[in-house]
């Protein structure tokens, strides 16, 4: 029941960043910050952690001088990221029909 | 855990959809366009024997009812945006903007060499078909209602095309009435509750 719970998704804010990336093309460091309310830190702390095991590529452009990073979710990362949300939706539909 | 998953299903859909457009800024563009209209009628009334003129204040008309929309549509959505702690300008909106100009910007330039031609009759339905499109193309970065207005106007607009001289009602009918229902759905349905 619980092979397809990811490690990489024990995290909340993984999954969240996770999420955003899965359901956008890609999507900036700032933006990701402001949508998901958290620091600097933390946030760029959890997107390593993600680019490390290969779910999420980075992208540096230049805008106005200054870079701007934007992150998108791998091929990896996109299946990794389905698999944990339904073996979380079929959790949830055995804990409906009760233990059996 | 299933709040959990709605949780991150809500982010899925928050993180693509622009929501804090404004369902006031279309009521006030509906009423913008109705205004626009009867000022549209007066003139026709009362310079029926001097196009120049006539034509030149219609276009003002226009310009000035589209500018005023564009701009409500703007300070409402950004205010909005603000309200619920977000940017104006975030990947969605720009999402949004990008898909409606293609078909805004190429309508604006069937307009304008409809005008230089002089097939004014064309002018309103294109109007209406080019707005329709856009919205159908935005459609995706916001509320679905959205796309459902921009099929409205499409309809109309072809109506429109193939019944030449009721340009006046057509544009009332489009930018004025469907934008008042389209703006108040929207206000009761997403906006109101937040106060």
């Amino acid at each position: 029941m619980l092979k397809h719970f990811d490690k990489a998704f024990e995290n909340r804010l993984r999954l969240q960043i996770m999420a955003v990336l899965t359901a956008n093309e890609s999507y900036d460091f700032n933006s990701l910050k402001d949508l998901l309310e958290v620091t600097d830190g933390n946030l760029a702390s959890h997107i390593k952690a993600l680019e490390k095991v290969g779910y999420i590529g980075v992208n540096k452009a230049f805008v106005d001088r200054k870079t701007r990073t934007s992150y998108f979710a791998t091929p990896a990362g996109r299946q990794a990221f389905d698999k944990h949300l339904s073996s979380l939706e079929n959790l949830i539909k055995f804990k409906q029909h009760g233990n059996k | 855990m299933q709040a959990e998953l709605q949780s991150i299903r809500h982010l899925m859909e928050r993180s693509t959809k622009f929501i804090s457009l404004s369902g006031l800024s279309g009521i006030l563009a509906g009423c913008y366009a109705i205004l626009g209209g009867g000022a549209a009628y007066y003139f026709t009334k009362t310079y029926p024997q001097d196009p120049g003129i006539l034509l030149i204040y219609l276009i003002i008309t226009g310009v000035l009812v589209l500018l005023a929309a564009i701009g409500t549509a703007y300070y409402l959505s950004s205010s909005n945006a603000r309200r619920a702690g977000q940017k104006v300008w975030n990947p969605a909106s720009q999402g949004l903007f990008r898909a409606m100009a293609v078909p805004l910007l190429t309508g604006g330039f069937v307009v304008a060499i409809l005008l230089w031609q002089q097939h004014y009759a064309f002018i309103i339905p294109s109007f209406l078909i080019f707005y329709g499109l856009a919205l159908v193309a935005g459609g995706q970065f916001t509320f679905r209602d959205f796309r459902a207005l921009g099929y409205i106007q499409i309809v109309l607009g072809l109506i429109a095309l193939a019944m030449p001289g009721h340009d006046l009602l057509f544009w009332l009918l489009g930018f004025g009435f469907f934008h008042l229902l389209y703006g108040s759905m929207m206000y009761f349905k997403y906006e109101r509750r937040k106060d």
